[in-house]
């Protein structure tokens, strides 16, 4: 008989671990992931759309944005949320605690914000349109942004809200214990296997790995503790992702003018993370407002300026650019060669 | 704007050869020109200010007396300095006004003197991305 039971979250955030918080994480492949299929798909558009990029310059762009990303996404997460990372230090590698970027801290609007002055500045050096650039950047992240949830999903965090036990897709999140639960964890320490001193950690840190490593004891204890969620990153995944690319490739199939694609995905970014966000749980200590979280009414004005760009954009009297589909390339006037 | 003539330069100072269609790359400039950069890959000229100098001089010279790669249906191409335009999938980054030389007079007394101003002269660019161009594509202004 098929066991409608709550899926216990188990999943290692690391493919590779090292030790000491150091090893290949699924969130960092999310990302190199992201980058290596951005790199075909703006190679795409390159070959067979209208283009002031010719393919081989298309790596040069992605490594650019890549830059622009990383340095963006971390300095922004340092000046909004921690800015002591500016001027403490550790006594282990990297030492500065800026460069400490597997204990987590990137910025996603930071990271949007490295991106636009990277392309801002390749635009300027290499004689490209930035605008264009804009669009081929939107059009190429809807997949990493993603995959970046899947792996949000792998590491068990942004989980979504509770939901009925006998959901088909009902996920138990351990993390929810460390986060949310008033439980108390110390009850759990003589269950947990003795750790040797190089991989003490904390308390936290011990149960979730003992989860992991698929302690039954451990398990036992903890599962009644856990609500059942909605995988909501998945979901997440699919709107955010998915589905936006789907919508800016369906844009694109022929040439349009230069942020048309730009303000398009800022819309149907900020229309699906709205939706998404109905089967997320909220930040802890923000209350919804009129029912809604910080994030879906941060989308509200997202979605007007896509809005109001993307139009703006389709009436200014340039050459239309990009497209992916072959044999596409229509000019303002109306030809087509 | 569009491109209402097309002629290269086989030889240096030797007579320029009209053509409908032709292949522009960024590393070979105007297919079957003889001379270029990569700065100088093709080279523009507005017809408007064409009509303009000719009538001026009170002579008949047909447009590639400029020696000049592509003659575009526009009153003048100054504002495209700085720009790139797109024509068809070929895109062009004009960097500059092309300087008539002392060769314009050799080709017609006083011809270089009314070049010089306005930007008659037209302007020259470098090729982003190559491709063929013909008489009466369409050029147009790529947003930068």
């Amino acid at each position: 008989m098929l066991s409608l039971a709550a899926y216990l979250h188990r999943l290692d955030p690391f493919l590779l671990e090292l030790g000491g918080g150091f090893g290949i994480r699924w969130y960092g492949l999310s990302y190199l992931a992201g980058f290596v299929l951005a790199y075909f798909l703006i190679r795409r558009v390159t070959r067979v759309g209208i283009s002031t990029l010719v393919p081989e310059q298309v790596a040069d762009m992605v490594v650019a944005g890549a830059i622009g990303i990383f340095l963006g996404g971390r300095l922004g997460y340092a000046l909004f949320y921690d800015r002591e990372l500016f001027y403490t230090f550790s006594s282990s590698p990297p030492w500065w605690n800026l460069l400490a970027i597997h204990r987590g801290g990137m910025a996603s609007h930071g990271g949007i914000l490295g991106f636009i002055v990277a392309m801002f500045v390749f635009a300027r050096r290499r004689g490209h349109s930035w605008g264009h650039l804009m669009d081929l950047g939107a059009f190429a992240c809807p997949i990493g942004l993603g995959f970046g949830r899947v792996a949000n999903f792998i590491n068990g965090e942004l989980y979504g809200r509770p939901c009925a036990p006998d959901f088909p897709l009902a996920v138990l999140f351990p993390r929810e214990l460390v986060e949310r639960s008033d439980a108390d964890l110390q009850m759990l320490a003589p269950l947990l296997p003795p750790v040797p001193p190089s991989r003490q950690t904390g308390l936290e840190d011990q149960i979730l790995r003992a989860i992991q490593e698929g302690n039954a004891q451990v398990i036992e204890a903890v599962t009644p503790l856990l609500t059942p969620r909605h995988p909501s990153q998945l979901y997440e995944a699919l709107l955010e992702g998915l589905v936006v690319f789907l919508v800016l490739a369906l844009i694109w199939t022929r040439p349009r003018r230069p942020l048309v694609v730009g303000g398009s995905f800022l819309a149907v970014y900020g229309v699906m993370r709205i939706l998404a966000e109905f089967f997320r749980e909220p930040d802890e200590g923000i209350a919804l407002v009129m029912g809604l979280s910080r994030g879906q009414w941060l989308s509200i004005p997202l979605v007007a300026a896509g809005l109001v760009i993307a139009l703006l954009a389709a009436r200014r009297k340039v050459a239309p650019m990009g497209g992916w589909l072959k044999g596409q390339e229509t000019s303002a006037a109306g030809a087509k060669r | 704007m569009k491109v209402l003539a097309i002629a290269v330069r086989p030889v240096k100072e030797g007579p320029m050869r009209e053509v409908d269609r032709v292949e522009l790359s960024p590393e070979s400039g105007v297919a079957g020109d003889h001379g270029h950069s990569a700065r100088r890959g093709v080279t523009f000229l507005s017809a408007k200010q064409w009509e303009t100098v000719t009538r001026e001089l009170g002579v008949n010279l047909p447009w590639h007396t400029r020696r000049a790669n592509v003659l575009l249906e526009a009153d003048t191409l100054a504002p495209l300095i700085g720009r790139t335009i797109r024509i068809g999938r070929v895109c062009v980054e004009i960097l500059g006004e092309t300087d008539p030389c002392a060769k314009m007079d050799r080709q017609y007394a006083g011809l270089r003197e009314a070049l010089v101003r306005e930007c008659r002269g037209g302007v020259y660019g470098r090729v982003l991305v190559g491709g063929e161009i013909g008489v009466g594509d369409v050029a147009e202004e790529v947003w930068t």
